[in-house]
């Protein structure tokens, strides 16, 4: 063996299987990233409009911070249960299983809801916007049409639908090799953002003409006819309305706590979870920082107000006003247009595969408990991967994904109320864990105290401000799109059948001899 | 007949416990460890010139004083699967410096875990008429199979047959290599000799049950992260990179025989049922750690064979 065995301080271990090193702070970082979506900040930034005088910098700074003590709570419980399937086992034993189930059916629901969505977003905040901005700096008619058809519906459905169905075959033919393609997509993700933050750079400190680019393609005068439609851009701070704006950056950064269940058996508290989240949440919080400023300051608060409030139609560019086509524009090169935007497409393509394998993975644990048909749990002898969990995530994907692109009943961010549900189960758990579970929580190696307090249960209440807030502002909050009745409808759809499923299957399984109650009772221990 | 199945409860007296407990819980005839009996971590206590004693337990410093502090942080750490031994700062540094002085502590403590648990089992098992079947794995030294086979009252099935009234059971301790020098792991070739060694006294194909421990090759309760020259997991964007890691032999003999029932264990992470060809298969999984037990409930009919299998976690 080329490995010393793995071993905690101040514990001895002997050889014996299974003992592996806790995962590196490094690979929760970049397991972090891919959750967190970057390419989100296009409409993040699209939406700043709706909330005058609001800081997007220091919304996303609050956000980051509130994430991070939501994503500790996740980590310190994932060194109490690890291995065990993330907030799905540890509500279920700390709260109730019906929680842990409703919990994990809302999240890997929304998740398989955003596997549709993101690979419509592909076609419009990626393809289209990158064809359209060549097509300008070109001249060439063909992109131009290119670029219309990605944004049209047909053109977001076949897009999106090829996606899916090439992210579901790699899922399905084994993971290895779609990980390899993720991991060099990752660098390439990487540079291709460090490219757009120095062109930014570059053009804060004016070596590149942004306003003068604009023009010469738009025509003379565009640039300070939207300005001057988004004087708002330029209002006094406004610390309500800051606050308000959090939710846009909460919908991508919080997702970085998708690591609770990388643990292993040299068990105490997680640094490579706590670190590693944390950090996720901080670097991909400071790239939004920096690209909201660099924005701010390259384009103009006043031209990204009037340029996102604009109308399509009276546009005065045949592209969308996305900070993707601006950064192109204020680049004036197509072969930097080409390179800036790859951190936008590979996010969100690298997302559909992160939707999709989380809501794959649940329906096969649903599968082995019993909790959904034990058909999803057949896995493919051959490629070892849940067949028929992928059949059904690939085809409700599908249908978000025609909803989406031909109709108009989705609205952008529904899906965020289901998944703030499972935030604030998550939140709750904290608070209750070392109460409900004392005798677990005082042998754990998550005993710290603070002032008397367990540090969960701090972290949890602040944990709980940000989600419930978050919570409370998508049923009310018009310009995020979620207080819709169908969104609304939606949600407690899930929740609530969620609810009844468990229970009628509880019912179901019970009369053919099987009582699922046994699954999480505890026996005695005398 | 309701057979009870669980594996790799790695030295957590919780778990023992909780085990003994399940013929009246679960209405279990016949109660069955898969093997991983024994414990990874031997975690110090360790008395100082002055001032309490101190003890790393999961990773956070733990002070106790008195005896009952003591008695009740050994209970902490037994029932998370870990030996809790009492020493000086001396006692600490000498087995830190010497791996011989280091394996001779790990014997004793485990020999003698096993020797407590045997003795509770004969306590609270004889008269009852539940069957009481343990074997050691791959990662239990060869000294427990010796106090095994001194007891009346618990049966070690491992290389042998043991007729549970109209079904037999076979079972195999032994696995293929891991990335660990574990005391029992052996080439795949030497696994199937064994395992054919082991098969040749069953009677019916169709009515045994192969408690081997480890599971076979790519059948879905092999799962287990892809680790690195280091012993650490290999990561993705969509978390840990997963492989199959079970035996060609134990899948090549299940295909083969095609027994009514393959119970399984040592993939932690990997629980769920399978079948292979006519043979059900099942990995129950292990949360030793955190003293939760899980196995799997089994119901047999001496006409029809197996009836239900279903996944327990108490």
């Amino acid at each position: 063996m080329s490995a010393q065995m793995p071993s905690s301080r101040g514990v001895f271990t002997r050889a014996s299987s299974g003992l592996v090193r806790q995962v590196g702070v490094g690979d929760v970082v970049f397991y972090g990233w891919g959750q967190i979506t970057l390419g989100f900040i296009i409409f993040t930034i699209a939406a700043w409009q709706f909330y005058p005088g609001a800081s997007m910098e220091w919304a996303t700074i609050a956000v980051t911070l509130g994430g991070i003590a939501l994503g500790i709570v996740y980590a310190l419980m994932s060194s109490v249960y690890p291995r065990s399937g993330g907030e799905y086992v540890f509500l279920s034993r700390i709260l109730h299983p019906a929680v842990g189930f409703v919990a994990s059916v809302s999240f890997a629901f929304w998740e398989t809801f955003y596997t549709g969505i993101v690979a419509a977003f592909l076609s419009i905040f990626g393809f289209s916007p990158l064809f359209g901005t060549l097509a300008l700096q070109t001249g060439n008619k063909t992109l131009a049409d290119i670029g219309t058809w990605f944004g049209s519906p047909m053109g977001i459905f076949v897009t999106g639908a090829v996606t899916i169905l090439v992210v579901a075959l790699f899922v399905h033919r084994g993971l290895g090799r779609y990980f390899r393609i993720q991991r060099w997509g990752m660098w390439v993700v990487a540079a291709s953002l460090v490219v757009t933050l120095l062109v930014l750079l570059v053009a804060a400190l004016g070596g590149l003409d942004f306003k003068g680019n604009f023009d010469a393609l738009a025509g003379a005068g565009s640039y300070d006819k939207l300005a001057a439609a988004g004087a708002s851009g330029n209002a006094p701070f406004d610390l309500g309305q800051t606050i308000q704006f959090m939710i846009w950056p909460a919908f991508s950064i919080w997702f970085a706590v998708a690591s609770v269940s990388l643990s292993g058996e040299v068990k105490n508290v997680q640094r490579g979870q706590l670190w590693g989240i944390s950090l996720a949440m901080l670097t991909m919080g400071a790239a939004s920082v920096g690209l909201m400023f660099f924005s701010r300051v390259v384009f103009g608060s006043a031209f990204l107000v009037g340029a996102s409030a604009t109308p399509a139609a009276q546009f005065p560019l045949p592209a969308p006003p996305y900070i993707n086509v601006f950064a192109g524009i204020a680049g004036g090169n197509p072969l930097l247009t080409l390179l800036m935007s790859l951190w936008v497409l590979g996010t969100m393509i690298f997302d559909v595969g992160a939707t999709m394998i989380y809501a794959t993975r649940a329906m096969l644990a649903w599968g082995v408990d019993g909790t959904a048909p034990t058909k999803l749990a057949d896995v493919s002898e051959r490629y070892h991967s849940p067949t028929w969990a992928i059949i059904v995530a690939t085809t409700v994907a599908l249908i978000w994904l025609a909803l989406y692109a031909f109709t108009s009943l989705l609205a952008i961010l529904s899906g965020f109320i289901g998944l703030a549900v499972t935030f604030i189960l998550v939140a709750l758990g904290g608070v209750a864990f070392p109460y409900v579970k004392r005798r677990v929580f005082d042998s754990s190696a998550v005993a710290f105290r603070v002032a008397g307090m367990p540090l969960i249960a701090i972290l949890g209440v602040i944990s709980l401000v940000f989600t419930v807030y978050v919570f409370y502002r998508l049923f009310i909050d018009s310009a995020f799109g979620s207080n819709q009745p169908l969104p609304i409808a939606m949600s407690f759809i899930v929740v609530g059948g969620a609810v009844l499923w468990f229970y009628g299957i509880r019912w179901y399984r019970a009369r053919h001899g099987v009582d699922l109650d046994a699954r999480f009772r505890e026996i005695p221990v005398e | 007949m309701r057979l009870y199945f669980c594996s790799d409860i790695h030295a957590s007296e919780a778990c023992w416990r909780k085990f003994l407990a399940c013929g009246a819980f679960y209405k279990a005839d016949v109660l069955i460890v898969g093997g991983d009996i024994t414990g990874k971590f031997v975690v110090p206590i360790v008395r100082h010139a002055k001032g309490p004693a101190t003890a790393m337990f999961l990773g956070l410093e733990r002070r106790v004083e008195t005896a009952d502090e003591i008695a009740r942080l050994m209970r902490q750490i037994a029932d998370a699967g870990q030996y809790g031994a009492l020493m000086s700062e001396e006692e600490v540094e000498a087995h830190a410096r010497d791996p011989a002085l280091l394996d001779r502590l790990f014997r004793r403590l485990i020999v003698g875990r096993v020797a407590e648990w045997i003795e509770l089992a004969e306590t609270r098992l004889r008269g009852t008429g539940i069957r009481c079947l343990v074997s050691g794995a791959n990662d239990d030294f060869f000294e427990i199979d010796e106090a095994l086979a001194g007891s009346d009252v618990v049966e070690d099935p491992n290389g042998r047959v043991v007729d549970l009234g109209g079904v037999e059971i076979v079972g195999m301790g032994y696995g293929n290599p891991t990335p660990w020098p574990c005391p029992r792991d052996v080439s795949e070739e030497e696994l199937a000799q064994r395992i054919a060694a082991a098969l040749a006294g069953v009677q019916r194909m169709d009515r045994a049950i192969f408690s081997f421990h480890v599971p076979p090759f790519r059948s879905g309760l092999d799962e287990a992260p892809k680790l690195d020259e280091n012993l650490r997991m290999v990561m993705t964007g969509a978390g840990p990179e997963i492989i199959p890691v079970g035996s060609t032999a134990v899948r090549e003999a299940i295909e083969r025989h095609q027994p009514m029932l393959g119970l399984h264990g040592h993939i932690h992470e990997s629980k769920g049922i399978r079948t292979i060809g006519t043979t059900t298969i099942v990995n129950p999984g292990s949360e030793y750690g955190e003293g939760i037990l899980d196995g799997a409930l089994v119901d047999l009919d001496p006409r029809k064979g197996l009836t239900k299998v279903q996944l327990v976690s108490g």
